[in-house]
Parts: C-alpha cells; structure tokens; sequence
C-alpha cells in the first residue's frame, strides 16, 4: 500500500458549505420567468380500463395551459427501469395507459399557471373508467388461469432456476432438513425530497433539457429520448442537488410527463409530486416470499441448500427480475457448499412498482436467510454464533452461484471478531440477563455480502475527464452521481491524490448530459469502484502529459519525475524540484509549445469484489406489548480501503439506522379490498426519527483490495442489509419465535408471544 | 400551498371574535393551525372563513385560581404546558402528554384547546383532561357555556363546539387528597411524530393510609372518543391497591373500551394495549402519590 | 389579501399575502429564500423548519398572515454579512452532518434553537428536540456529533469572549 495524501483523509465534504447555508438547489428552487406546474391524473382503480375521457371543463377552466390525454402522446412501449442498455425488462409502459393496472396508474396530466389551477383542472377531467378484477396475492396471480395483467405475460416477469450439485439428494441424506417461509412487506424509498422535475425547450430546435433530481443522468437521456421518440441528440440532463434517492430516483419515473406537456406549451414545466403521490406512487422495494430449505449434518455442517424466492413486482416490470438474480449472486456469499439450488421469479400484480431500493434484493434476502440459519442452529440446538463459524465461507473456499467474484481481500473473520466485542456477545452468552418483570433480553448477528458493482451482468461503463488548468488545479467532469453519498467529494480526492495536488485544487462539474461523459450512474453501490478507476485513467493521462512537460522544463526524464501535493518530486528521493503551478503556467502559455492538458477515460471492470458486513443487536422485548427496544446495535463493514473516512461512517450509519426503519416500524399497506395504499403519509409510512436512534457502534474493518483505485471495495448501499437481520434473531433470541416477516411492529411481536404461548398451552 | 381562504380575519379582542362568528357561523376558528390546514389540505374546501386566535389574549395564561382550580387558557400550545410549572406540580401527566405530541414543531404550534375541539379520540391532550375531570369554558356572543370535557366528546372528529363559539378556558378542579399522582402513558411505535396507538391516563389522589381516595382513568383511541374507564375507577375507590388487583384493572378498563379493528391496530391488540397500560398507569400514579404496592 | 410585517433574518419587510398562503411559500417565493424546503406539506417531515420568534415552527403548517409581527429566522438567516458560517453550520460541516441535504436547513436550525436555551444537551436531550426533523440519509449520528461540536465551539466563545 502506497502513502496516501488525500485518499484515507476525512477531508470536507465539496457540496457541504451550500448544503448547510441553503444555497444548494434542488430542482424546485430553481427560478424561471416564467414556469407552469404540472399535475398527473391517476386512476382511483387497482384494474380497469379508460373507457372515454373528457377533458372539456378541464380545457375551459382559466389558466390551464395543456390538458394531455393517451391521444396526445407517443405510443412507444417501453421499460423506465433504469439500467444500461440492452432493453433487460419488458417493454410493458406507456406514458398514459388506456388499461390502468394499479391505483394511482397514469391516466392524463395537466399544466396550468399555478399548482392550484392545475389541481382543480385535474378534479375537472371526467374519465369513463370499466372496472376489472384485480390481483394482490402471489397465489391469485401465479393461479392456473389467472387472468393476465400484461397480455401473454402469464403475469410472469422472469424466472431463474439454477442448480450445482443434486439439492433433492442432498436434502434425502441430510441428517437435518429445515424449513422456513419468509415474507418481506412493502416498504419505499420516502425521500424527504419528493419527486421533482422541470422540463425546458428550445423551441427553435426541440431540444429537451431537463432539471432533475435523478441518479442516472446517461441512462436517462437515452431511456427518455426513446419514450418520447426523440433523438438522444434532442434530450439534455441536468442533474440538480437530489434530496435523496435510495434508488427510487434510478429511472424516469414521471419525468416523460412533464415532458409532453412542456412540448405541448412551448416553455418550462414542473412537475413536483405530494408526499403522498411520493409513497403511494412512485417505487418501492416490493414484496418478496423466500422458501428455504437447508439440510445438514447432524454436528452442524449444512450440505445442501434449497431457495425458492418470488418478488411480487406491482403494475410494471421496471428493474424487474434483475433484483432476484442480484439475490442469486449473494446466494453463497456466506454460506457455500455442494448442492445449491435457486429458483426465483419475479411476478405482476395490480400494485405499485417495484424497483430498485437501496441494497437491490439483500435486505430482505437477508433477514429470511440470517433467520433461517438461527432457526436450524436452535433445531441442532447449536449456538448461533457456532453453526456461522462452522459453515461461513473462508477465502480460497469454492462458490458455485456467484464464482465470478475475485477474492483479494476478505474481511470476514475481523467482521466477526469485532462485531462479537463490541455487543458483548460472549459475556450475554455466558450470563445471560434475567427477565426483569414482562421484559426478556435477546442478542443476535447478521451477516452479509455484497458485490462492488453488477459486472459481468450489465455494462459497467464508467467516464471522466480531468481538464488540467494553468495553476495546475484541475476540474472534474463526472456523471455518476452527486446524491447526497458524496461522490463528488471522493472522486474529488481520487483525482487529487493521482495528480499529486492538495484536494482542494480540484473543482468538480457533474450531472450533465451535455458537459460529462457518459457514466452509468449512482446504483449498485458502483460508483467509487467504477468511477474511482476512470477518474484515476483520465488522472493519470493528465499526469503523463504534465510531467512530460515538467521534465522539459527540469531537463531530466519524466520517468524519474512524480508529483506530490502539488510539487514535482524526484521519484526516487522525494525531493521537492519545482511547483507544480509553475509547470502548468509554462504548459498553457509557452510561446511555441504551449498546450492544454486535458484528459477523458473510459473505465470498464473485468472483475468485481464482495464487501463484508456484520450486524448485532442487543434487545429488549416487553412481552405485555410486543414492543421491542434495540438496547445496542453494531456494525462491522469490510469496504476495502476508505477512500473518506468520514462520509463513509455516514453512509454505514445512514444505512443502519434506515434498515432499522426496514426491520421494525416500515411497510406499505394496502387494502386488499381497493388496491388503494392505506398509509401514504409520513405518519403513518414510518420512518425512524431522530428520537428512535439507538445505542450504535460502526466500525470499518479496512482492507487494501487490489481492485480498486485505492484499495477500496463498494460502499453505499450495503449497511443498508444486516442491522435488521440482527434486530430480527435478536429478537427470535428473547422471545425464542421466529417471526416469518418484517416489521416486528409491536402487535406482530405480541402475537408471535401470544401465539407461541398458546401452542405450549395446548 | 395556496388554501382557499375568503378570508383570514385576526381580530384583536375575543369580544370581536365572537362578533365575527355570529356574523359567520361557518367560520373556522384557526389556532396552531395544525389540524385546520391539515383536514383543510385533504378535503379542499373552497372559500373557507378562517379566524385567527392568536392576537386573544383571553385565550392565554394558565393559572391557578385561590379555589386550587387550574386554569388553561385555550390558546396554550404543548410547548406552554410542557415549561409550566404550575402544570408541572399539578398535572404532570398533562407535561408528559404534551411532550408525547408529534415533533417540537408541532408542539411550538399546537394549541390545547385545538386539540381538544378537533375532537380526534388520539388527542393527546384528552385522556389527562378526562382523567381529571376537566371542564371547558366555551364563549360565544350569547354568553358562556360550562361543559364537562367527559361530555363534549360527540364521535371520531365531532365535539360539542356549537356555531359561533369559541373554548376559552379549560378547567382542572384540584384533587381533594392527601396526596396526588398522575400518569399518561401514549403507547405508539415510534418514539416521536406519531399517534397513539392507545393513550392511557391514570389520576390519583390518595390518602394517609393508602387508600384510594380520588381516582380517574381515562383512555384515548380505545372507542370513537376518549374515554373514563368507570368500572375500574369504581374499584379502585376507598381500597389500598396490590399487586393482585392490577390484573382485575386492566380486565376492567376493557369492559369499558369499544376498541375496533383497523389498518393501524387489530381490536385485539388494542384490547391487550389497553388491559396494560391501565395496569401500569395505575400503578405509577399510585405509586407517585405515595401509595406503596 | 392582506398586508403583514415581519422581521426576516433580522430585517424589516412589509409586503402582501395571501390569505390562504402558507408561510412555507411565502419564505421561498415571494422573499425568494429557497434554502427553507418543502417536503410533506402537514407538518410530519421538517424540512420547512424555520425559528419564529426563536422556536422551531413547520412553515408548511402556519399561514403567512399569522405571521404578521413575528421575526422569522431562515436557513440564511444564520450565515453570516461575509459568507461565514455560524458555528452551528460550521459543527455540521466538520462533523460531515450533511448528506443529500435537503433536511439539512431544517435540522439546523432546530439545533441552534436548541443550543440557545440549552449550550450543553446530552445525546438524549438532542435526539429530542431533533425529532420532528426527519433525516432519510438517517445522518443522525453525525448531526449528533454536530451538535455536540458547536455547543464546543459556542462555549470556547463565550469563554474566549470572557
């Protein structure tokens, strides 16, 4: 490992000083002359059809500027999932469907002077809807002869089934086979930004340009241009502050729609969605159902493992299947062995869409599977924290899902380690607390791996380039993006500490689809693996060129040359030779060989890593109520090398205390008699509080990984995947029940007791 | 967001507050402002009358009067209770309530008498003023009207604020006991920004020996209003309570309740709810008033 | 439409409302002072935070007019004439408290409200008073570690000051 000067450093944040002054704008602070709003029309029915629509009170009513309907716009089926082409979902979408296929599906939009013109215009429009049956449940949907909410879809998205070794033999010859169903709730992305868009148009040219708050500029231009049947050449992305994306700003969601109506009216449009259009209809880490079974022998060594796995999706496909075989790379992670079987499938149904949330898949993954590894070590009445160390996977160990990931660095067993010091889980273990009056105590771990981007799935193109200036500080052209992860800023470090200056001669320009160069964006926790190694090729180009030139100027080999902090250096003594700003001044403004020094790459991996994290969790269960208090929570990460440290702990704890929220208090409720989303506001969707933070312990094991630009591994979304696993077999540890779901709210934790209590009665 | 207001009138005196609400019965009289805008935002009246309270200084203060009678001007938000000493001494449970409510910013608005007259049965500030018994003062250009709060309470979201009143002051009569304790316990699954799931409020005024000589409980989002639990108030008087008759507390409380089933809660898991928190608020405000198990 | 008066961020402004706007749009679009977000429109998520008469308010959940008298204290009310920060916005700075941001206003301003009748919360008292902010990032650690560092820094002051 190399001496880093600005790598490793917890240096300031680049977007911090506006942030806390409020002088970041988002894309609804923005200020035009002149800027209509937009308001969708949604369907009040889980499944009908548009029979005939009426726009005419709509159209007459002052100040309305577009009333637009399914007649008024382009046709073209497409998938908004926001991944790299090829097309890898159905193309089930339209702009505004004719057949509605959730409560809140698209049905016409309108733009007028004001938000309250616009909303009362939408109250205006009489729509003639037929009402058809509709589908909540797996089983309705995957009955035989169910009808079809796509046609000749069999309500089927995709499958995936993959065997190694023989599961069914494996499972006949297993000492021990056991059993779980899991069922993961619906939960969303609830940013406290709401959607939010502003379309604007040259009205000489067409061209498009749209203020977004989005984590995938490329991936949109190219997805909108195709919706709206334009050329890409046509479509301009301008990614504005986002206040908070999670993955549910990873497509267009309705920014097609603002769109049409800014085509319609010639200038800007907003389109700012409700909170509660922001929980009720935006995206979602929808449901899952896990089947596992596991066979192992009798002194505790699993043989075989068995996953069924179906993702109800909701309405449209978006990113789909895709997130099951993100479950399938994970499948062995930790727990590898002869016979693996997995057999997944994501399902429609006439709900709201599932896509990408934070984590893709594992948090929910996780829980089912972190239990299910409690409940068969209690079944062989092993410890928990035993039956792990027995089976985990070790570095060199063979995986058959999942082979594709190298194996530099694994930091698993100092994960273990530290996670199992700080919770105490030897001395709990060892003497454990007395119930005190209705409250019992409970400790568990979960563990997790996660991969560093989706090579070898999907194109993994990343882009940078370096524009050297004539002081030798330099800019940075990204698009990968700026979300709140803090990108800018460790891309910001990654090109400082590659050109050799201070971190703060590096400016960063980011989010524009005309000024950066392609990059696939903020998803799959990508971008400081990904990205981190084109901003360090376009460096390094620079680098070349400029101390070429600074050996012309030193009179000596620029292989004997590098820079440090801003000075040339002899390479080999490390002596200071000559400013670097010096260098660059006779680079741009030499008489004859005056030049600049300005370098673009491209990055595509051919290898990909997996991070490494633990969670643990101390509980207290008030068996009277079912109210579960998280007394301590910790967590361990493996990321390799920490680019900064400092909005790295805010991204682990960040991702801990959001999967809190996953693992006891969230869920999108829906009435099964409607369709409709019962709770789509923040009081009743709930997310933690400040005040719900617990007793939190995060440590980063730190390892140099030879993958990355600087030793690092992948970061943003793993914390989000084990603390609520932990929380969870904390939990079965008190109360000594397994819960098959999340949230444990408090009435689902005293039924379990009840229940348990119950069935020893009987 | 632009509501759709006719007008906003703020007048200076409650003499022409009143004078405004005879002229406009269907004005809505706006305090804290945090119920009003929100059912204002859903259900999009157009046109609407508001008048502002916050100029009345009648509507202010919180007093105790030489009788030992508390009390708290309407116009008080859940940050006023919550520094007031005089609430402090005697009515904690009513501090603990307004600590309970939403997130500071709603408790700096929020106004006592708003939350009593949006007539929600997850008040917060309900099931402590039921428990004790509180009275409303309410004034209108005829004249004033003395309701018990057990009596104004008309179903989910409905009081008996007749047009053209407005609730001046609320009323706690003082516990006659030896010794006094309170408890509000508001069970909820988030710590903060958050309903109650069951709200219980347990008063108790004891005396020298131990025997129950005042008590009071009361229970919110346990029926369509707030509710006392009678039956268990019943009990409890003139005995010294034990461990053994917590359970017959709870048991009674319930006999009281008419929980229902919804997406937030089952019936049966607010039954539950209700059986334990009764228990333990009883307990506690015993206990607080010097009572020993 | 009326006219009020208010003290914003220290200065004087009389001007008209609306009689059904919201204090919330008011701050952003006729005073033009977006650093005040809007997130939920009820109440539930803080982001509109801003101090009136020093206490922490939703201005999604006041109309404009009740405002008539009352000081209203921004996000950029805080900043100093010359761009310096505050030290309770420097605290978030240094303790990286800020990730997308968008709470970020909202929350600072409910802990400098904090620290003025409170120099030294322990972590209890700051989770309390933070509570009607809602963080998605869930920054609340950091922001914790914020606070904590400007009740430092407001202490050094003052004794410096001394």
């Amino acid at each position: 490992m190399d001496k880093h000067f600005v790598v490793g450093k917890p240096v300031e944040r680049i977007d911090a000083y506006d942030k806390v002054t409020g002088k970041a704008v988002y894309v609804g602070d923005m200020k035009f002359d002149r800027l209509l709003q937009g308001k969708i029309l949604r369907s009040p029915y889980a499944h009908a059809i548009v029979k005939s629509i009426d726009t005419s009170k709509a159209k007459a009513l002052p100040g309305v500027r577009a009333v637009l309907t399914y007649d008024d716009v382009p046709h073209i089926p497409f998938t908004p999932c926001g991944h790299p082409l090829p097309f890898d979902s159905p193309l089930d979408s339209l702009i505004f469907e004719k057949e509605v296929r959730y409560v809140g599906d698209t049905v016409a939009a309108v733009a007028a002077d004001t938000k309250e013109i616009a909303e009362k215009a939408i109250s205006l429009i009489d729509v003639e809807y037929e009402e058809l049956p509709f589908l909540l449940k797996d089983e309705d949907i995957l009955a035989d002869g169910a009808m079809e909410i796509h046609k000749d879809s069999k309500n089927i998205i995709g499958t995936t089934f993959t065997e190694y070794g023989d599961v069914e033999a494996g499972l006949r010859d297993a000492d021990i086979v056991v059993e779980d169903e899991y069922r993961s709730p619906i939960v969303t992305h609830a940013q406290i930004e709401p959607h939010i868009s502003i379309v604007d148009i040259d009205n000489h040219t067409g061209k498009l340009t749209f203020y977004v708050s989005n984590q995938v500029p490329t991936i949109m231009r190219e997805r909108l241009a195709y919706i709206l049947g334009l050329p890409r050449r046509m479509v301009r992305i301008v990614k504005m502050a986002v206040g908070g994306g999670f993955g549910g700003k990873q497509e267009p969601v309705y920014e097609f729609i603002n769109a049409v109506l800014t085509q319609a009216c010639h200038c800007p449009v907003m389109l700012e969605l409700t909170r509660e259009e922001n929980l009720a209809c935006t995206r979602t880490r929808p449901s899952h159902y896990f089947k596992l079974r596991t066979g192992v022998t009798k002194d505790g060594k699993i043989t075989t493992r068995d996953l069924y796995t179906v993702r109800n999706n909701g309405a449209y496909a978006s990113h789909g299947h895709s997130v099951v075989l993100n479950e399938y790379g994970q499948f062995e992670g930790l727990y590898p062995c002869p016979n693996t079987r997995f057999d997944g499938k994501t399902i429609y149904s006439n709900m709201l869409i599932g896509a990408a949330m934070r984590a893709y898949g594992m948090p929910q993954y996780c829980i089912a599977n972190e239990s299910h590894i409690d409940h068969i070590a209690r079944t062989l009445g092993m410890d928990p924290l035993d039956f792990r160390l027995k089976n985990l996977y070790k570095q060199g160990d063979k995986r058959n899902f999942g082979n594709y990931y190298a194996d530099y660095t694994c930091g698993l067993p100092q994960v273990l380690e530290e996670g199992l010091k700080r919770i105490g889980y030897k001395e709990f273990r060892e003497n454990p607390p007395a119930d005190n009056g209705p409250i019992k105590y409970g400790i568990g771990m979960a563990l997790s791996t996660y991969q560093a981007c989706v090579f070898p799935f999907s194109c993994e193109l990343s882009g940078a380039r370096l524009m050297l200036q004539d002081d030798a500080s330099a800019t940075l052209f990204i698009n990968c993006t700026e979300i709140g992860q803090g990108t800018d800023t460790v891309m910001a470090q990654i090109a400082a500490e590659t050109l050799g200056v201070p971190y703060e001669w590096i400016s960063v320009v980011e989010g524009d689809t005309d000024l950066c160069p392609p990059d696939m964006g903020a998803y799959a926790s990508r971008q400081t693996y990904v990205t981190g190694q084109a901003v360090k090729k376009a460096t390094l180009k620079c680098k070349k060129q400029f101390l070429e030139r600074a050996g012309v100027m030193l009179e000596r080999p620029a292989e004997e040359l590098d820079t440090r902090m801003g000075m040339v250096i002899d390479k080999e003594t490390g002596e200071e030779l000559i400013d670097m700003p010096k260098v660059a001044e006779n680079l741009v403004y030499h008489l004859t060989e005056g030049d600049t020094c300005g370098y673009e790459a491209g990055f595509v991996p051919t290898e990909n890593v997996l991070e490494y994290m633990g969670s643990f969790a101390k509980v207290a269960v008030d068996t009277e109520t079912g109210k579960v208090e998280v007394l301590k929570l910790v967590t361990c990460m493996d990321c390799g090398n920490l680019i900064n440290p400092q909005t790295a702990m805010g991204q682990l704890t960040g991702g801990g205390i959001m999967s809190l929220g996953f693992g006891t208090m969230e869920q999108v409720l829906i009435d099964p008699k409607t369709g409709k989303v019962l709770n789509d506001t923040l009081l009743d969707y709930k997310i933690p509080t400040f005040a719900d933070v617990p007793d939190f312990e995060a440590k980063f094991i730190e390892t140099y990984d030879a993958a990355g630009a600087y030793g690092n591994k992948a970061l943003g979304e793993p914390p989000n995947i084990t603390p609520a696993a932990a929380i969870h077999n904390a939990v079965y540890d008190a109360i000594g029940v397994n819960i098959p779901t999340n949230p444990l709210t408090p009435e689902r934790v005293y039924e379990a007791i009840a229940s348990a209590k119950q069935g020893k009665e009987a | 967001m632009l509501y759709s207001v006719k007008e906003l009138y703020r007048p200076e005196t409650l003499e022409d507050a009143l004078r405004y609400l005879a002229e406009y019965p269907d004005a809505r009289p706006i305090a804290g402002g945090t119920d009003v805008l929100v059912s204002m935002r859903k259900k999009k009246p157009e046109d609407v009358r508001l008048v502002g309270l916050q100029n009345l200084q009648e509507l202010r203060g919180i007093r105790r009067r030489e009788d030992g009678v508390v009390e708290i001007g309407a116009y008080n938000t859940f940050t006023d209770l919550a520094n007031c000493p005089i609430i402090a001494e005697s009515v904690p449970m009513l501090r603990t309530a307004a600590l309970a409510m939403g997130g500071p910013q709603i408790q700096n608005a929020a106004t006592i008498g708003g939350n009593v007259c949006n007539g929600a049965t997850s008040a917060d500030s309900a099931p402590a003023l039921f428990a004790r018994d509180a009275v409303l003062v309410l004034r209108s250009a005829q004249g004033e009207r003395r309701v018990p709060i057990t009596e104004f309470y008309d179903g989910p979201g409905r009081v008996k604020r007749q047009s053209g009143e407005i609730l001046v002051t609320i009323e706690l009569p003082p516990c006659q006991a030896d010794s006094y304790g309170d408890c509000y316990i508001k069970f909820s699954t988030r710590k903060a920004m958050d309903l109650a799931l069951i709200g219980c409020a347990a008063a108790c005024g004891v005396a020298k020996d131990g025997t129950i000589a005042q008590v009071g409980i009361a229970l919110g989002v346990a029926a369509p209003t707030p509710i006392r639990a009678a039956e268990a108030e019943a009990f409890l008087k003139g005995k010294r309570l034990t461990e053994d008759m917590l359970e017959q507390v709870g048991e009674l409380a319930l006999a009281t309740a008419k929980p229902r089933d919804s997406w937030r809660a089952s019936k049966a898991y607010r039954e539950q709810i209700i059986k334990t928190l009764a228990r333990r608020a009883v307990r506690a405000a015993y206990e607080m008033a010097g009572g020993a198990l | 439409m009326q006219t009020i008066h208010i003290k914003i961020n220290g200065k004087d402004w009389t001007g008209p409302v609306e009689d059904g706007e919201t204090l919330v749009d008011m701050i952003r679009y006729r005073l033009g002072l977006t650093g005040t977000k809007r997130g939920c429109e009820v109440g539930e998520c803080g982001a509109c935070t801003v101090l009136i008469d020093g206490v922490p308010n939703a201005s999604c959940m006041m109309l404009a007019a009740l405002a008539d008298g009352k000081s209203i204290t921004t996000i950029e009310g805080l900043t100093n004439e010359d761009g310096s920060l505050s030290p309770i916005q420097q605290a978030f700075v240094d303790a990286a408290a800020v990730q997308c941001g968008y709470c970020t206003p909202g929350m600072i301003l409910s802990a400098y409200a904090l620290l003025q009748h409170n120099p030294h919360p322990t972590r209890e008292e700051i989770k309390v008073a933070l509570s009607g902010n809602m963080c998605r990032c869930a920054t609340y650690e950091q922001v914790m570690e914020a606070v904590e560092r400007a009740s430092d820094l407001l202490a050094a002051a003052v004794v410096s000051k001394e």
